[in-house]
């Protein structure tokens, strides 16, 4: 049903983590459809013995040892360490501990909207629920909240990390081409949760020089 | 002797009385696993309602059908009731109920225990369930993530109702597996060795454990925030030095081992039903049991898998990630020694293996979409999402509800005597089937697709209205189902035809009782000599209902079961149980008290509430033992046993064991918290650290000394016979506990800082006072002790009760040192520097 | 307690091994060693739990010698293999669940 549906491309929306525009959604999408594939796989051949055991109507000798070493034991840790440590590669990369961002934003939650924060040569800049960003480039979002968890999250473009009091997180997002992009507060906050969303605007280089420089966006 | 005789006999010594009074006084193991079940069903039918309101919301974008506050309290309650209101007490009952039947036993070993445990259950599930009629009900969601459950961000009651409610029922739930461990270690019947004990209750054996260590980090943290609440000590306030990860900590620490706690009674059921229904000896059993307590450790390893969001170092999240996903081997063993039993027998497709082809097809999915999300980059992106909402209920429903259904259709013949029509049961099951995927398959699309998880609406336009519609309408068909069921096993009660004995031609030792169950189960018990009893003996049945085994009698009215050795199964002991009593009862409405009090902020009425409680405890402890040694008793064919209270291990002191492993764990989870905090701030190191009083702490430090000695001495004059320095020994223990108790709270009086300015002044009072209620427990059990040596309850052949005071009271002198340790150490680095 | 060490013991020693780990890494990150690297990529932090990791997995290595072994406390082949599995699952989940202690660590 998933594969179908991305076939009839209906896996757009503002929302879409199926339509990737950053390299850490596109590169977790390409991880999401190889763990697709590889639980299809098991699950066929899993329940495809089951289905094939149902059919029997005589008993035979099994051979314990094959099953149970066999297909308990080697075939998933096979995968799962296939799976695992992709994973953890991925996840470094996304992470990018030794990357250096083009720009650091401070979003800051509270009950029940964002605020988006960033130093310009003329001073800081606070915006709320609109996040601008330059296109093509790696931003760091500082994460923190004033209140409650919430969770800093823009489908398509990165995963998500929480806004929690007393901490700062840090995410690295970049869109690869400019438009505007959907966020949503993603971790349960009170009654305003279903509500706080935001936007990502990616400027091209002309625009966000000029936004830089004073411009209003 | 005549097995009608005989019938007679036990039932007037093992039955309960007609009426209301029997309702309220039975400790019968039959009466409270069905009670337990059924008031289950009860929640999850409701749960079930609650449900269908969220899919009635999300059906449609911009719905107007319920507004934000509700839904909160919606799926709040949604989850609450079906974690702890259904799927735990569903399973307790299943296996108080069935243990002692298919171990060969006549009842659990601390029968009231179960009965309390039911009383707490059915009180804590009321104030939930009034909560929400009166529009109270919690709606922090069920994980209760602070600061939203604090006082600022929450600040009506409906916080309070979620952690004292839940707590109360914990209670139930933390009393049921000390009672389920110990009865499967020590309650079989003769022979019945450790590798010849049905797989059932291996599985339930190893969650039993998993509860007495997987629940107290939980009772912990709701504790401490309700503590919070109550008084304002900031455990989790990072303006004040908390943090709200320990809360997370805490909570899933507990959460993790849940989902297992959950499946592996599910599992036990397929490991049981499934040799039955393919008509062949279940293969790997030692494999199977191995994987089992693989799954008991590795799944108290993951927990930082539902927190890979918070910020986490990634090293971490590695560590845990690659422990998610190891997780999965021991399962997967599991489901290769099933189709290896498959393999070697003949399967009949008849309605239990209907619903395991069920659980097969749905658990598989909800298991690989969980390997999915042990992977921390795609776990990142669909956390939080539909996604994850479909993985859950595909573990959950196709991991707990498909095996228990194929286990409620097994064991309705043992339940209540009757079978039910087939054609209605399949009916049932294909609408649920059906429905259930319907619902749940497309909802990780819905996921992908961004929708977050706890939003009451949607906006139209983001491709989200198709994939809720399905999953609605899927919801209702689930709901037939599930009606369909209900229907037919009312119809199955009142109209089925009566079953025979083993209808299913099984060979556990469940068939070889009497349809419908007798209130003593067995009239005389198996000397079991093989993990299939009923293949071996044919007429076992027969032999055991005349009284040819073991125990085919009565004694002076006594309940009496066999105990044996814990490995080998050789007959140890005669276990002598308590009767029918209103102690349960009366316990739990005053426990309940106590939560009631604290709910509606009538905190004078808390203590008087614990003294209640305290002093029925007294009198719990009180009927039982005996004035005389009576040494080996014979049990039938030949053998003779002492009576329990002879015996060097009887499951008294194994349920102690149990409840101070319980006990320690949750200590341990309060030093973890303190170290947390301590490590990872923010706002510390506190600004005023403790003034250590040197006086203080060595006026503890020689009166735990003092009380040490002075038991031992003691214990070494009752095993000589001296009963009379004994108590004398006893008295000074007693003071010197008292003299602990103060010089501790002497040693926070003058040191510590307000508990109401910085987590460290909260988590070192806490420390300090759980240090300070241990000594006071450990006085009133050797005063206990105490009275029983004057009482005459005491002999050298018989030392249960003084070795059981024993066990509390070093317990409680180790706590009190730690604690002083834990607080004193760091504070005296601090103020040398 | 001879039947809880013969049993499990080999997943006592992860467990024990596991908590070790993680805490020592809560205390690194806590006392800043993984914030610049000394030695080629790898931390201070890497110097801490690499041989934190070496010294548990051959504690479990013991255990899994021992495990199965005792025929007194567990006569039924079923509990022997049980506890054989047990020791195993002890060893080879130190491996697996401690082998990101490779990667040069930091605390994002």
């Amino acid at each position: 049903m998933l594969l179908g549906a991305l076939a009839l491309g209906g896996c757009g929306g503002r929302l879409s983590a199926l339509d990737p525009a950053g390299p850490a959604a596109d590169s977790t999408l390409t991880l999401f459809l190889i763990l697709l594939g590889l639980a299809a796989l098991s699950f066929v051949i899993i329940f495809g013995i089951f289905l094939l055991a149902l059919r029997r109507n005589r008993g035979r000798t099994v051979s314990l040892r094959l099953f149970i070493i066999g297909g308990g034991l080697v075939f998933p840790l096979v995968l799962l360490s296939f799976a695992t440590v992709y994973g953890v590669v991925l996840g470094e990369r996304i992470t990018g501990a030794r990357e250096v961002p083009a720009l650091t934003v401070a979003a800051t939650a509270q009950q029940w909207r964002w605020q988006f924060t960033r130093q310009t040569p003329g001073g800081s800049v606070t915006r709320a629920d609109i996040l601008d960003i330059p296109a093509g480039q790696t931003v760091a979002i500082m994460v923190a909240s004033t209140d409650v968890i919430h969770a800093f999250w823009v489908p398509r473009l990165a995963g998500k990390v929480d806004a929690i009091p007393g901490l700062t997180n840090r995410i690295l997002i970049r869109a690869d081409v400019p438009g505007r992009y959907g966020g949503v507060c993603a971790e349960f906050c009170g009654t305003g949760h279903t509500g706080m969303d935001f936007t990502v605007v990616a400027h091209d280089a002309e625009a966000w020089a000029a936004l830089e420089t004073g411009g209003q966006p | 002797m005549s097995a009608l005789k005989l019938h007679g006999e036990l039932d007037a010594v093992w039955g309960v009385p007609r009426g209301w009074r029997g309702v309220l006084t039975s400790v019968n193991h039959s009466d409270l696993g069905i009670r337990f079940m059924v008031a289950a069903g009860v929640y999850f039918a409701i749960g079930g309602v609650l449900a269908m309101m969220i899919r009635a919301q999300l059906a449609t974008p911009r719905s107007a059908f319920i507004g934000p506050e509700i839904y909160n309290q919606v799926f709040t309650m949604h989850g609450s009731l079906m974690m702890f209101m259904f799927a735990i007490p569903f399973f307790e009952g299943l296996a108080m109920y069935l243990l002692p039947k298919l171990l060969g036993s006549r009842d659990l070993a601390f029968p009231r225990l179960s009965a309390f445990g039911w009383w707490c259950y059915l009180f804590g599930g009321s104030i939930l369930l009034v909560a929400m009629a009166v529009g109270l009900a919690p709606d922090g969601g069920w994980f209760m993530y602070t600061p939203l459950a604090s006082k600022t961000y929450t600040p009506g009651i409906n916080a309070d109702v979620w952690l004292l409610g839940i707590t109360f029922v914990e209670i139930s739930a933390v009393c049921a597996s000390i009672e389920i461990t110990v009865s499967v270690l020590k309650l079989r019947a003769p022979g019945m060795s450790l590798g010849r004990m049905p797989i059932f209750a291996w599985y339930i054996l190893v969650t039993a454990l998993m509860m007495v260590v997987g629940f107290p980090p939980l009772i912990l943290a709701s504790t401490l925030l309700e503590i919070e609440r109550a008084f304002g000590w900031p455990f989790f306030d990072p303006q004040r030095g908390g943090n709200p990860l320990l809360w997370q900590h805490l909570f899933w620490l507990f959460g993790h081992p849940e989902v297992y706690i959950i499946f592996l009674p599910a599992a036990g059921v397929v490991s049981t039903v499934l040799p039955v229904m393919v008509r062949h000896t279940l293969l790997g059993y030692g494999w199977i049991v191995g994987s089992i307590l693989v799954l008991g450790f590795f799944s108290f390893g993951l927990w930082v898998h539902h927190m890979f969001a918070t910020g986490i170092p990634h090293l971490a999240l590695a560590l845990f990630s690659a422990a998610s996903a190891l997780v999965a081997v021991p399962t997967v063993v599991q489901l290769f020694a099933w189709l290896a039993t498959m393999w070697a027998g003949r399967p009949q497709m008849r309605l239990p293996m209907l619903y395991i082809a069920g659980f097969f097809f749905n658990f598989l999915l909800g298991g690989l979409t969980g390997v999915m999300l042990a992977i921390v980059p795609f776990n990142w992106q669909v956390h939080d999402t539909a996604f994850v909402t479909a993985h859950l209920h595909y573990v959950l429903i196709g991991g707990f509800i498909f095996p228990m259904l194929a286990g409620v259709y097994y064991w309705l013949p043992r339940f209540t005597a009757r079978r039910s029509h087939p054609l209605l049961g399949q009916l049932g099951f294909w609408l649920i089937f059906v429905g259930f995927n319907v619902t749940f398959l497309v909802m990780h699309l819905t996921g992908l697709l961004g929708m977050p998880r706890r939003i009451y609406t949607y906006e139209p336009g983001l491709g989200w209205e198709w994939p809720n519609l399905i999953s609605s309408i899927g919801s209702f068909v689930m709901t037939f189902g599930f009606a369909v069921v209900l229907i037919d096993g009312v119809l199955a009660i009142v109209f089925g035809r009566r079953s025979s004995r083993n209808p299913w031609r099984a060979s556990t030792l469940e068939w070889a009782l009497p349809m419908p169950a007798p209130s003593y189960n067995l009239a005389s018990l198996p000397h079991v000599e093989s993990r299939e009893p009923l293949d071996r003996y044919h007429k076992l049945a027969q032999s055991l209902a005349m009284g040819e085994g073991y125990l085919g009698r009565t004694r002076d009215g006594l309940r009496e079961t066999t105990g044996v050795e814990v490995v080998s199964g050789r007959v140890s002991e005669i276990v002598i149980l308590p009767g029918n009593s209103w102690l349960p009862i009366a316990t739990a409405a005053a426990t309940g008290s106590f939560f009631l009090a604290l709910l509606l902020g009538y905190y004078w009425l808390a203590p008087i509430a614990l003294l209640g409680v305290a002093s029925l405890l007294w009198r719990w402890a009180a009927p039982l033992g005996a004035r005389a040694d009576l040494g080996p008793i014979d049990i039938g064919r030949g053998a003779s046993v002492l009576p329990h209270h002879e015996a060097a291990e009887a499951p008294g002191w194994w349920g102690s064991v149990f409840a101070l492993v319980t006990n320690a764990t949750f200590f341990s989870s309060m030093l973890f918290g303190y170290a947390f905090l301590a490590t990872v701030g923010p706002g510390w190191p506190p600004p005023v650290m403790v003034q250590p009083s040197l006086l203080a702490g060595g006026v503890v430090f020689g009166a735990v000394t003092l009380a040490f000695l002075a038991e031992g001495f003691a214990f070494r004059r009752m095993l000589a016979g001296d009963m009379g320095s004994a108590g004398t020994g006893l008295v000074v223990a007693i003071a010197a506990l008292l003299i602990c108790m103060l010089g501790l709270l002497a040693f926070g009086w003058l040191g510590l800082p307000s508990p109401r300015d910085h987590a460290y002044g909260a988590v070192t009072w806490v420390m300090l006072i759980y240090g300070a209620l241990h000594g006071f427990i450990a006085l009133v059990v050797l005063a206990f002790v105490r009275r029983r040596i004057a009482a005459g309850y005491v002999s050298p052949a018989r030392m249960l009760e003084p070795r059981v005071a024993r066990l509390w009271l070093r317990y409680g002198l180790a706590a009190m040192l730690i604690v002083l340790a834990a607080i004193a150490l760091p504070g005296a680095a601090s103020w040398r520097w | 307690m001879a039947l809880v060490t013969r049993l499990f013991g080999g997943l006592l020693v992860w467990a024990a091994g596991f908590a070790v780990i993680y805490g020592a890494h809560g205390l690194g990150c806590g006392l800043g060693w993984g914030e610049r690297p000394v030695l080629g990529p790898f931390t201070p932090l890497n110097m801490a739990l690499i041989p934190l990791w070496l010294a548990s997995l051959l504690v479990a290595a013991w255990a899994l010698r021992h495990a199965g072994r005792d025929s007194t406390t567990l006569q039924e082949p079923a509990l022997r293999r049980a506890a054989l599995i047990g020791g195993w699952a002890g060893l080879v989940g130190l491996v697996v669940m401690g082998a990101p202690v490779l990667l040069p660590a930091h605390c994002l």
